[in-house]
């Protein structure tokens, strides 16, 4: 891995308008409409046909999915674009003497760092509107939560070569999970077992749990978690492995 | 100059039927949004208020399946018609040169973009129909046709100020999806029939499409046109009067 390499693709990613929206106004955009259009009461929710109690606020329950979906969005736009800037630069790259392993490194890392970075602002900006019955459970299933949808944005990067079509496909699908399927307010099959196809299925149960339980409830589904990531990852190294085959 | 003019026509009609992203828009996704709404919402009764001060007690599910109607068609002409700015301020140089006038190539984008967003129209509003039968049938395609006239002149003002595709798509998903599902919808909550609202795209067709789904009064739906209508020019007319002041014919 290469220090400056993996800074001067940072300072290339700062410099992109893009990198703004993606990383400040979005969030912001997300977070701040989940407190406007919330009243700030307590509601019924209930997970795998058990109501949650103490019944959580109608508000924070709505900052704790939009905190989700931003962390997705962002983290897997962040990929999605690494990937493809990856694809471009990487013939330059090795010209210029850097082994492969050097460089998809340094863009796993650069990818990595991102997915921190944005959990640790909307990580934050969520404390303002709601304390989280466990601060490190909540803390880290965005994390897994950002690394998991970061994985997605991979795989989708590397499947479909249209770019618009591709960035179109992850948005719909991470809005219609998170913000949506998953959404205890809008949809009456959140916790159906048919979802777990969803990626975010089972990381919004263990954020509602870091969120809203006491204790180390939440890391039950953290296996199920790692599965599906390891899913995506052998799907990933099977797509790339068949796309290289074929250019 | 008409043989010309269909030959652009076609051409264009063509390449948009190649591309992946505007048939994944008007085709998959209506169908998806719709489907998905019609699944996952409760068949709950609601209380809302419309803009005129009409209490409402309506179904969850109902509500969402029109206003999802809406969403679908407003991330569907928003996506095509920014695409197609971005697309048709690159290629229009190159036609001229071939010889096309400006008017012919506006008038190929245009009866194309309509093509296709007909097509998008006319899907969304039969898969509505299917799923839920409202008071007023025809006032729920004049909403959509509405949201599509808006959002396509939307679709042009973001083309305007964003070349780069993937800022431009993003901005548009994010900004209907967030209109539509949470500022001009009733699911909304606290926002909803906030004052400021009114000025956003979405609030006056969603303002025709409850009314065509649980009340029969066409006479109220002048009013919203006019709006939708006025915004739609406001965003018409921003860009050209930028580039007449700048003077830098288009960008």
């Amino acid at each position: 891995m290469s220090k400056t390499l993996l800074l001067s693709i940072y300072k290339n990613f700062l410099r992109e308008k893009i990198t703004v929206l993606i990383l400040v106004i979005l969030p912001l955009i997300l977070i701040l409409t989940a407190t406007a259009t919330v009243p700030d009461q307590t509601t019924i929710v209930i997970l795998e046909g058990k109501i949650i109690d103490p019944q959580p606020n109608a508000k924070a329950l709505a900052v704790v999915v939009n905190a989700l979906t931003a962390v997705a969005m962002v983290t897997s736009i962040t990929a999605f674009f690494a990937n493809i800037q990856l694809r471009k630069v990487k013939p330059r790259l090795e010209i210029m003497g850097y082994s492969s392993r050097q460089i998809s490194t340094t863009f796993i890392l650069f990818a990595t760092g991102i997915s921190i970075l944005t959990s640790v602002a909307i990580y934050s900006l969520s404390l303002i509107w709601f304390t989280p019955y466990n601060s490190l459970g909540f803390f880290s299933t965005l994390i897994i939560g950002s690394l998991l949808f970061s994985t997605t944005g991979l795989v989708l990067s590397t499947l479909i070569k249209s770019r618009e079509l591709g960035l179109y496909l992850l948005l719909t699908i991470v809005i219609l999970d998170v913000a949506f399927l998953e959404h205890p307010f809008y949809s009456r099959q959140y916790d159906n077992s048919a979802l777990i196809v969803m990626p975010g299925h089972y990381v919004i149960r263990m954020v509602f749990r870091a969120a809203f339980k006491t204790g180390k409830i939440w890391i039950q589904y953290l296996p199920h978690v790692i599965l599906y990531e390891l899913f995506l990852f052998l799907l990933l190294i099977l797509v790339t492995k068949l796309t290289s085959k074929k250019g | 100059m008409l043989k010309r003019g269909f030959f652009l026509t076609g051409f264009t009609l063509k390449s948009l039927l190649r591309n992946k992203t505007i048939v994944f828009s008007s085709l998959i996704l209506p169908i998806l949004t719709l489907l998905s709404t019609w699944w996952v919402t409760v068949d709950e009764l609601m209380s809302f208020e419309l803009q005129n001060n009409e209490q409402l007690y309506q179904s969850m599910k109902d509500v969402h399946i029109l206003t999802g109607a809406l969403t679908a068609v407003a991330i569907t002409s928003g996506i095509i018609s920014y695409i197609l700015t971005v697309e048709n301020n690159m290629i229009s140089p190159r036609l001229k040169i071939t010889g096309y006038t400006q008017l012919e190539i506006s008038l190929s984008l245009l009866v194309s973009i309509f093509t296709i967003l007909s097509l998008a129209n006319i899907s969304t509003f039969l898969l509505s129909l299917l799923l839920f039968w409202p008071k007023n049938p025809a006032g729920v395609l004049v909403a959509i046709l509405f949201t599509t006239i808006i959002y396509t002149v939307f679709g042009f003002f973001i083309g305007f100020y964003f070349t780069k595709i993937m800022e431009g798509t993003l901005i548009v998903l994010i900004f209907s999806f967030i209109d539509l599902m949470m500022i001009s919808n009733p699911m909304g909550g606290e926002i909803y029939l906030k004052p400021w609202t009114k000025f956003f795209p979405g609030f006056w067709p969603t303002q025709i499409v409850l009314h065509a789904g649980f009340l029969d009064d066409p006479f109220y739906y002048w009013g919203p046109i006019l709006w939708t209508l006025a915004i739609s020019l406001v965003l018409l007319i921003i860009p050209q009067l930028k580039s007449l002041l700048y003077n830098k014919g288009g960008h």
